[in-house]
């Protein structure tokens, strides 16, 4: 029986309350295609377009108002390689077919000559250390990174075959092997209308109009791309997600939003072939108006706001709902201290309290579904880390008023960066500082080589054939990072079982401290949100932050005596308790009025996830296939590659295997 | 009737005052209350509690403040070198008519360093550690000396002679440092290296 709610879906997707499971089960689905996803990021919009382009009827349920996961937020750097067309255009020194791309090749023929096989052993093999002095390829799947790097050069072709532009290769992201070049930015061009085909983009939609204000389209302001491109291009994740997201739609993916995927239907608990989903209704109502918000685009959406609706796989589903570094309680099993609450994962606002809440983990250990590279999540310094972003709770990224959940975090923030950490103390809930603060945010390097640009890589003299890239002088010159993050995740005082809460934890500062720096404590970068506060005194500084911040469960008691006590170690000039005379100059706080800002600690990948083999299905704690269920990105385990480049190349290979299942 | 709380709050005190010679501070009263704090009146007492200096709060509050009303007084730093550890205090507010105190007595202590006076210049130029253009509005401290880069990245500091650690920074750029010894004049150049640290972009891609 079809009803009107079916009227809009087309051929792709049918609903069909009286079907069963096909296997004789007196199961009720409420809608069935061929391959059903769960997360539209992009893990999950690749592979629905893939397995849309062999044939496929793709439902795409997505648990936020709007299509594009983390993806839309990031930087779209896409690492991929192993003689993709990518590099092979920039060796030639040619550009795109659309004549975009005229500015000339960043990197040397020597540093794009790849191919699959040095690529795979770039990240499996025991000895290679990456740009921090680490070794976390010997972990690596290499049924899975097999299937991934042979992987790569067709991903970067279907990539750009829906409406993806890349700009020069310009070194290579983390995790993803550095001896090549290997990783290139999404871009469009400023225009005078947004249009995806066209490969344009307003100033506005860009964010590039207006310094202090963003767009639907990209949350987060793109980026000046001339370097890579030509004069007029910008790039961030937007121009890679939304140009997905417009193929998708084009071909007749469809989506249901506000729906956050729950649980596998398996023919029996452990047993037999995963036959669907359920999922339930995740309604987000805009934080101004109260109002349901809506996705940018609306062609392809299937509206539906029952709480709970089965949809039936007629292939297989693809778990691609992200990974769990949103959801406390899964984390602590690989840091306790992340237990705490305050400390959010990269992306909140955007994606809302059911983001990266590891969904697919929980599902799939329901129906037997084994794991892999727990363990990895604590194999990057990048991991967990404290952002040099201030005052507002998201501090991963910066967003400004414009963008519909602008209001989910009130402020943009203010981005101090490491040097900026020698204008405060950094105390802890109770008001003590924890920590040498100029010390306190750092961490390795950055993981662009051979592209430069990020100390202690820049200007080295790189041997293309030497892949163990890391001479033993950088080593110790990365391990001289601190640990402040684990300082700031310490047990704090005030706090007790069984929590042992670690935060929150504050920059104190002055009037002088903010004319100094020049940093702009108004809105939208701070705002009264409970995650900046201003005083007359210390004393009242230390009870509105109590009185008005989530995750203060103590008073500020210490904060009076800390301040006079730090005033002293700056007259005397020496810091006894954390040197840090040493590192930086010290500034008294004296001059009203006095300023607190929130420090953050973010947890941003999530490494550990399912087991899948190299065909992305997801593999049972036997070593078995379960039958219909493939998964891809972050809800999968065993690779320890930062970014884009991973998932766009699993779901690549999910949709592709996906479609050639048999239907049911 | 309620007790208002008070709080004081000093600043604006020089890093160093030479020997004997006079200079200014500031000094707010804060009402937890927010109400107006009224003619009170300031007392500044060395570290013998002798009073050494006093003042009136006004009736306009500090800039950025929402109550911190303020007297600026003068005062002399010590004839000897040293650090000196000085309170600035306002006494209980009582009712006229009725004798009930309205506001506590407050105090704040703050310090004085004494020093000679200096006999060295020490000309500081920041430049960009890669392009080499000056660096204006950079922080320079020798401890307890500090200044600013002027437009064309030069700073003027006169210290005096011994032991010396020199901090310059600014802002994105990790501090210069340079330890030494200084017995006459000198002009040391400071080369600032950017804030390394890899952007938003790179980290999320």
């Amino acid at each position: 029986m079809k009803t009107g709610a079916a009227a809009g879906l087309g051929a792709a997707v049918l609903l069909d309350a009286g079907c069963t499971d096909g296997q004789g089960a007196a199961s009720q689905w409420d809608y069935e295609a061929d391959v059903v996803v769960a997360g539209g990021g992009c893990a999950g919009l690749t592979a629905a377009i893939r397995a849309r382009d062999l044939g496929c009827s793709v439902l795409v349920v997505d648990q936020n108002f709007d299509l594009g996961g983390r993806m839309l937020h990031s930087g779209s750097f896409v690492s991929l390689g192993g003689g993709d067309p990518l590099q092979l255009r920039d060796i030639k020194g040619h550009g795109d077919k659309e004549g975009f791309v005229t500015s000339p090749p960043v990197e040397s023929p020597e540093e794009l000559d790849d191919s699959v096989d040095l690529l795979f052993t770039d990240i499996t093999d025991w000895s290679i250390v990456n740009h921090r002095g680490e070794t976390p390829y010997r972990y690596n799947e290499r049924e899975l990174v097999r299937a991934w790097a042979e992987n790569c050069p067709p991903t970067r072709q279907f990539l750009m075959d829906n409406y993806v532009r890349f700009g020069r290769i310009n070194g290579t992201h983390e995790g993803g092997g550095m001896s090549r070049a290997r990783g290139a930015v999404c871009f469009l061009m400023l225009g005078d209308k947004t249009d995806i085909k066209a490969g344009t983009v307003t100033k506005e939609d860009a964010g590039v109009a207006d310094p202090e204000r963003t767009s639907q389209f990209a949350p987060v302001q793109m980026n000046i791309a001339s370097r890579f491109v030509q004069q007029g291009a910008v790039s961030n994740g937007a121009a890679l997600a939304r140009s997905l997201e417009f193929s998708a739609r084009e071909k007749g993916v469809q989506f249901m939003l506000f729906r956050k995927f729950t649980d596998l239907v398996r023919e029996q608990p452990f047993a037999g072939r995963i036959v669907g989903i359920e999922a339930k209704y995740s309604p987000r109502m805009h934080p101004e108006t109260g109002e349901l918000m809506r996705s940018l685009w609306q062609n392809g959406n299937v509206d539906e706001t029952r709480d709970t609706i089965r949809v039936r796989a007629r292939k297989a589903v693809i778990l691609a709902s992200g990974g769990h570094s949103g959801n406390p309680q899964v984390r602590s099993m690989f840091y306790p201290a992340m237990r705490e609450p305050a400390f959010p994962t990269s992306g909140l606002s955007l994606q809302g309290p059911n983001g990266q809440d590891a969904s697919a983990l929980i599902a799939g250990l329901k129906v037997g579904a084994n794991l892999a590279g727990m363990q990895q999540n604590l194999g990057s310094a990048a991991t967990f880390h404290l952002s040099t972003r201030l005052g507002t709770r998201d501090a991963y990224t910066d967003m400004m008023p414009g963008h519909p959940t602008f209001g989910f975090r009130g402020s943009a923030g203010v981005n101090v960066g490491t040097a900026g950490f020698e204008e405060f103390i950094a105390v802890n809930q109770v008001g003590k500082r924890f920590f040498n603060e100029v010390r306190l945010p750092r961490r390795g390097g950055g993981g662009q080589y051979p592209g430069g640009g990020v100390a202690p890589h820049a200007g080295i003299e790189h041997k293309p054939t030497d892949w163990r890239n890391c001479r033993s002088e950088w080593i110790k010159q990365m391990y001289t990072y601190d640990h402040g993050c684990d300082a700031a995740l310490a047990i704090n005082e005030g706090s007790t079982a069984p929590h042992y809460y670690s935060g929150p934890l504050w920059a104190i500062l002055d009037q002088d401290a903010v004319e100094r720096a020049k940093w702009e404590l108004r809105f939208p970068y701070v705002a009264d949100n409970g995650y900046y506060f201003k005083a007359d005194t210390i004393e009242e500084l230390a009870a509105k932050i109590e009185k008005g911040h989530e995750f203060q469960r103590v008073p500020l008691k210490h904060l009076a005596d800390t301040v006079a006590k730090w005033n002293g170690y700056v007259d005397a000039g020496k810091d006894p308790d954390f040197e840090r005379e040493n590192d930086a100059p010290m500034h008294r706080i004296a001059r009203p009025p006095f300023h607190a800002l929130s420090i953050m600690v973010i947890w941003h990948d999530s490494y550990g996830g399912l087991r899948v083999n190299g065909k992305h299905q997801v593999v049972d704690m036997r070593g078995e296939v379960i039958p219909g269920l493939y998964a891809g990105g972050e809800a999968v385990g065993g690779f320890q590659k930062h970014g884009l480049g991973k998932g766009h190349v699993h779901g690549f290979i999910a949709g592709t295997n996906a479609a050639a299942e048999p239907a049911t | 009737m309620e007790v208002h709380a008070t709080r004081v709050v000093v600043w604006d005190v020089p890093a160093a005052i030479e020997c004997g010679v006079p200079f200014r501070v500031k000094v707010g009263v804060k009402c937890a209350a927010e109400c107006g704090a009224g003619p009170r009146h300031v007392e500044i007492r060395d570290e013998h509690g002798d009073a050494i200096g006093s003042g009136v709060v006004g009736d306009v509050p500090s800039p950025g403040t929402s109550a911190l009303y303020f007297a600026e007084i003068e005062l002399r730093a010590p004839k000897a070198e040293g650090v000196y550890a000085w309170e600035a205090a306002v006494a209980d507010v009582f009712d006229v008519a009725t004798g009930n105190a309205t506001h506590t007595a407050a105090s704040a202590r703050f310090r004085v360093r004494a020093a000679r006076v200096p006999e060295c210049l020490l000309k500081v130029v920041a430049v960009d550690a890669r392009s080499r253009a000056p660096v204006p509005g950079a922080k320079v401290v020798v401890h307890p000396y500090h200044a600013l880069t002027n437009a064309d990245g030069i700073a003027e500091l006169r210290v005096p002679k011994g032991a010396y650690r020199l901090f310059v920074s600014g802002r994105d750029r990790f501090p210069f440092r340079s330890d030494g010894e200084i017995d006459a004049d000198v002009t040391i150049q400071a080369e600032l290296d950017e804030d390394f640290g890899p952007s938003d972009a790179e980290l999320w891609s």
